[in-house]
């Protein structure tokens, strides 16, 4: 499956993603749908994932220095969703109050489907059940 | 005649409760206003007063702004 195919399939099964961006590691668009994006959309991806990478630094307990698998941010009419596994990126703009643990599973999934053979050690792997758990404010679910 | 009336008001009445109950049990808890997932299966909510949210809000409508821009 190419990476168009799998964020077309995206967008044919989740009625909470309005837009997807697929990317490599150095912010060069790979894939995006509907129709073609902006370059831009890689700068702002960094920038977003590099904000977020400090506030979990911040935030977290010290025992916990995994590194970052996804971030959401809730803009009130919106939500913006990033997802980074097997060396690559894919950002994706929602519905408002969108089902987050089903966006970013159907998320890891497109990139598990775009790109099959990252290998068993990868971490594009989708097996992983829609995980959503409800934690306090500020702190930690393991 | 003002018997009819109570029913009806009683019978909106019923109706509007039952609506407002579907609409709790479906929307459940508030979103977090961000949430930060790591490898590990760990999930970190930021809280509304935490003070990187702002930035991270910022970064997160250039992004909003890119990703609405189609060519």
């Amino acid at each position: 499956m190419t990476v168009d195919e799998a964020i077309r399939d995206l967008l044919n099964v989740s009625t909470d993603i309005d837009r997807l961006v697929v990317l490599d590691t150095g912010g060069e668009v790979l894939g995006a749908g509907p129709g073609v994006a902006d370059a831009a959309v890689g700068a702002a991806t960094d920038a977003l994932w590099r904000s977020a990478a400090e506030a979990a630094a911040r935030g977290a307990d010290r025992a916990i220095d995994a590194p970052l698998e996804h971030v959401v941010v809730d803009l009130g009419d919106a939500a913006v969703v990033a997802l980074e596994a097997g060396g690559r990126r894919i950002v994706a703009l929602t519905a408002p109050d969108p089902p987050l643990g089903l966006v970013v599973f159907d998320l890891r999934t497109c990139l598990a489907d775009a790109f099959p053979d990252e290998g068993p050690g990868g971490t594009v792997t989708p097996a992983a059940a829609p995980h959503d758990p409800v934690t306090p404010a500020g702190e930690v679910a393991s | 005649m003002r018997l009819r009336t109570v029913a009806v008001l009683g019978l909106v009445a019923a109706a509007t409760a039952a609506a407002v109950v579907r609409r709790r049990r479906r929307s459940g808890p508030p979103a977090p206003p961000a949430q930060l997932g790591r490898r590990d299966g760990a999930v970190q909510h930021l809280a509304a007063d935490n003070r990187d949210l702002p930035a991270l809000r910022a970064r997160a409508e250039d992004l909003r702004a890119a990703l609405e821009t189609v060519l």
